[in-house]
C-alpha cells in the first residue's frame, strides 16, 4: 500500500468535488451512516441515562489526561511486570524503526495486522514492506481497502465506499478469486478462506490498542470479525501499537468507556468480542505469543495537552461524529484527505499536522491543507451530541478558525477590519443598509461574477426590501 | 532488555503539558464522577441481581439478540439434545477447552461418534466444533467471559467453524461491570468476553457471520 495520502497535494475543494461527484460513494456512505445511527439510537435506548453516561465519561476521560505521565508508566511497570516489552515511541518513525528492527530480528515473512488507526497514522505498512515482510490486513474492510491500494473511508468501516460489484473486482483483480461471486456472505466466506491461511503462517501480529489499562497492565482490543484475536493468538510476536492518550486508570474507569464504545460505534450493546490482553503467553497455555510488545506512541498528542484542543485527546475513535455529520454524510472520509475522517477528524488532522503529518512517510510536509479541515463543518453541533465523551466537536473547529484567521492574508485581514470598524459606527452602519436596500436588483448579477459565482451558485439571494427598518421606524410606519 | 526508548523524556513532555483545562468555551467539562458510574440497561429493570434464575430470560434474550441460540437443561445436557446439535452442525470432528465441564462435555460427544481431542492449533482449526464452558456468563448483554487460563488455549473458541458453551446457570452476572470492574488478579494472559458468533457488516453493511472465528454460537444453560 504505498498509495499517498491525498492531503499533500490538494485542497479540501478538489477532494469535494470528487466524493460528491462519485454516485455509488455518496449512496453507500448515505445508507452505511443512516444505519449506524438508527443502530447507535436504539442502543442508547436500552440503558438508563445515556446522556448523563456521556457526561460522566467526558469526566473521567478529562481526569485521566491530567494524571496522563503517571497513568502511562503504571501502565508500563504493570506490563512489563506480567512479561510485556515496551517501546516509547515519540515520533512516527520511532515506532515503525521499533517494529521493523522486530520484524527483523524474528525473521518475519508473513505479518498480520488487525485493524488500527495509528498505525495508519505512521504508515507502518510501507516501514515493513522496505524490511521485505508481507503485510496482511486482516479485518475485511481494511483487506479490500489494501488490495486496492485506497485509504479508509470511515475509522470503524474502512471500506464503505464500495460496493459489493467493486469489491469481487478487486478479489478477482488481486486476490486471486477464480470463480467470480457477488453475493456478500460468498465473498466473506472467500476472505474466511484467504485470511484463515495467512493467521496459521504469520510470524508476527499487530494490532492498535482501543485501551489500555494502567492498574493492571492491560491492553483492550475491541473486534466483532475476531481477527484481533487471531493476530494476538497464532504469530509467536505480537505487538500492539497504542495511541499515548488511550489509557485508563482503573477497571471502573474502562468499564465505563467500553460501555459506551460499542453502543456509540455500530450500535452494539458489546461488540462480539473485547479481548483483554495482560501479557505474553501464560504458563500452562496452548497457544499466544512468546512476546508481548507495547508500543506507545506520541507523534504530536503532547503537543495538544494544555491547549484549548486538549479535550480532543478524550477521543475514543468510535465514528459516531462521523455518522451524524451532515458534511461526512456527503462526502465520506477521503474528501479530508488523511487518516481521520468527520468530525473527529477535521479537529485531529490539523492538531496533528505540526508533527505527524509532516513526518508521514509519504512526505507531506510543508504543502499541506489540513488547517482548512476546520472548514469542513457545518457547526451544527451534531457531532457532540453523538460523541460518548461529550468532546465539543464545534467549539474546537470554532477554535481551528480563529487559529486560521490570526494566519490569514493580509488583504483579509484588512477587510474584516474594515468591516468591523465601518459597522462600530451608526453613521456607516445606517449607510450600509441603504446601500444594500438599493443593490438588490444588482443580486442576481452577483451569480455571474466571477469571483463570488462559486458561493452564489448554490444559494438563494434573499430578497431586500428597498426601505430599510431605520427609514420606515424614523416615518413612523413601525 | 524490556523497555526501549527515552521513558524519561517521553513521560516529562507530557508532564509539562498535562493537566491544562480543556476548552473553557460554552461547554467546560464536568469534574471527574466519583465513583465512575457503571452503565444500566433498562432490561435489569426489577431483577434481583444476585439471583440467576432471575436473570436467566434477560440472558436468554440478550443472546438471541447477538444471534447466538441456547438451550437451558435441568442437569446435564440429553443425549438427544447432543444428538440433535451434532446433526444440525454436521459435526464430525470435536476440540475441548481445559475446562472440566468441556472435557466432560466432550467425552459425551465421543460416545455420539464424534471424533474429540484437546485444542492444539492444527487440529483446532480443522475441527468442526469447539467445546468450552466459560468463567461468567452476563445476562444484560448475553456474554460469555472465557479466559486463556482456565481453558487453557487462547483459541480454542475461536477457531473451529461453531462454538458450543456449557455454562453452569450459577455463574450468570447482571451486566458487564460485574465482570470488567473486579477483574481477578493475576490476570490471565488472555481474556475474552464473547457475545454472539464472529461477524461482519464490511459489506454493504450486510450482518455477515463467520468472518474469522465460529459461524455459530451454541450455549448449553445446565441449573
Amino acid at each position: 500500500m504505498t498509495a499517498e495520502w491525498p492531503l499533500r497535494g490538494s485542497t479540501l475543494r478538489e477532494r469535494t468535488a470528487t466524493a460528491v461527484a462519485d454516485p455509488v460513494l455518496r449512496a453507500n456512505v448515505g445508507a452505511a451512516t443512516d444505519r449506524f445511527r438508527a443502530k447507535r439510537a436504539s442502543a442508547m435506548a436500552r440503558v438508563h441515562d445515556p446522556d448523563g453516561l456521556r457526561s460522566a465519561a467526558r469526566g473521567v476521560r478529562a481526569g485521566i489526561l491530567a494524571d496522563w505521565a503517571a497513568t502511562l508508566e503504571q501502565l508500563v511497570d504493570n506490563l512489563q511486570a506480567n512479561g510485556g516489552q515496551v517501546c516509547w515511541a515519540p515520533t512516527a518513525a520511532d515506532a515503525n524503526a521499533y517494529i521493523a528492527s522486530v520484524a527483523r530480528r524474528i525473521g518475519a515473512r508473513t505479518v498480520v495486522k488487525s485493524k488500527s488507526m495509528a498505525t495508519e497514522e505512521t504508515g507502518l505498512n510501507e516501514a515493513l514492506a522496505a524490511v521485505g515482510a508481507d503485510v496482511v490486513e486482516t479485518d475485511l474492510g481494511e483487506w479490500i481497502i489494501q488490495l486496492a491500494e485506497e485509504h479508509p473511508s470511515h475509522i470503524i468501516a474502512p471500506a464503505v465506499h464500495k460496493n459489493r460489484h467493486q469489491i469481487a473486482d478487486t478479489f478477482q483483480d488481486r486476490a486471486g478469486m477464480v470463480e467470480r461471486v457477488t453475493e456478500p456472505t460468498e465473498l466473506v466466506a472467500f476472505a474466511r478462506r484467504e485470511l484463515r491461511r495467512r493467521f496459521l503462517e504469520a510470524d508476527l501480529g499487530i494490532t492498535g490498542a482501543n485501551l489500555g489499562v494502567a492498574e493492571t497492565g492491560s491492553i483492550v482490543l475491541v473486534t466483532n470479525e475476531g481477527n484481533a484475536r487471531m493476530v494476538t493468538s497464532m504469530p509467536r510476536v505480537h505487538i500492539a501499537v497504542m495511541g499515548a492518550e488511550r489509557v485508563a486508570r482503573t477497571w471502573d474507569e474502562a468499564d465505563l468507556v467500553l460501555g459506551l464504545l460499542a453502543k456509540s460505534g455500530t450500535g452494539q450493546s458489546l461488540s462480539s468480542y473485547t479481548t483483554v490482553i495482560s501479557g505474553p503467553r501464560g504458563e500452562g497455555e496452548a497457544d499466544g505469543p512468546d512476546e508481548l510488545h507495547l508500543v506507545i506512541l506520541d507523534n504530536g498528542r503532547s503537543d495538544i495537552a494544555g491547549t484549548e484542543f486538549a479535550e480532543m485527546l478524550n477521543c475514543i475513535r468510535c465514528g459516531a461524529c462521523l455518522n451524524v455529520c451532515p458534511v461526512y454524510r456527503q462526502t465520506g472520509g477521503h474528501a479530508y484527505g488523511w487518516v481521520y475522517s468527520g468530525p473527529m477528524g477535521a479537529v485531529l488532522t490539523p492538531l496533528l499536522a505540526g508533527t505527524a503529518v509532516h513526518d508521514h512517510p509519504d512526505g507531506a510536509g510543508h504543502d499541506h491543507h489540513a488547517g482548512e479541515l476546520a472548514n469542513a463543518s457545518s457547526l451544527c453541533g451534531a457531532c457532540m451530541e453523538a460523541c460518548p465523551v461529550e468532546i465539543p466537536l464545534q467549539d474546537l473547529l470554532l477554535g481551528l478558525r480563529r487559529r486560521n484567521a490570526e494566519h490569514a492574508g493580509r488583504a483579509e485581514r484588512a477587510l474584516w477590519r474594515a468591516w468591523s470598524e465601518a459597522w462600530s459606527r451608526p453613521g456607516a452602519f445606517a449607510a450600509s443598509g441603504s446601500v444594500a436596500g438599493r443593490t438588490r436588483r444588482l443580486a442576481p448579477l452577483l451569480a455571474r461574477l466571477p469571483g463570488a459565482r462559486r458561493w452564489a451558485g448554490g444559494r438563494a439571494m434573499p430578497d431586500l426590501p428597498a426601505r430599510t427598518f431605520r427609514q420606515r421606524w424614523d416615518a413612523g410606519e413601525v | 532488555m524490556t523497555e526501549h526508548g527515552d521513558r524519561a523524556a517521553f513521560l516529562a513532555r507530557i508532564r509539562d503539558r498535562q493537566g491544562a483545562p480543556g476548552a473553557g468555551g460554552p461547554h467546560p467539562p464536568p469534574p471527574p464522577p466519583d465513583p465512575v458510574p457503571a452503565v444500566g440497561y433498562r432490561s435489569l429493570d426489577g431483577l434481583e441481581p444476585a439471583d440467576p434464575t432471575a436473570l436467566l430470560p434477560v440472558f436468554v434474550a440478550a443472546l438471541r439478540a447477538a444471534e447466538a441460540t441456547l438451550d437451558v437443561v435441568d442437569g446435564e445436557p440429553s443425549d438427544d439434545l447432543l444428538r440433535s446439535l451434532v446433526e444440525a452442525y454436521e459435526v464430525r470432528s470435536a476440540v475441548t477447552s481445559a475446562e472440566p465441564e468441556a472435557v466432560a462435555l466432550g467425552e459425551r460427544l465421543r460416545g455420539l461418534g464424534v471424533e474429540v481431542g484437546p485444542y492444539d492449533r492444527e487440529a483446532a482449526a480443522a475441527a468442526d466444533l469447539a467445546v468450552t464452558s466459560a468463567n461468567q456468563g452476563v445476562a444484560a448483554t448475553g456474554s460469555l467471559v472465557v479466559d486463556s487460563a482456565t481453558a487453557g488455549s487462547r483459541a480454542v473458541s475461536l477457531l473451529p467453524t461453531v462454538h458450543l458453551c456449557v455454562l453452569p446457570l450459577d455463574r450468570l452476572v447482571a451486566a458487564p461491570s460485574d465482570v470488567l470492574r473486579p477483574q481477578q488478579r493475576p490476570m490471565p494472559s488472555a481474556r475474552v468476553v464473547i457475545t454472539g458468533p464472529s461477524r461482519t457488516g464490511d459489506i454493504e453493511q450486510r450482518l455477515t457471520l463467520g468472518a474469522h472465528g465460529p459461524v455459530a454460537l451454541h450455549v448449553i444453560v445446565t441449573c
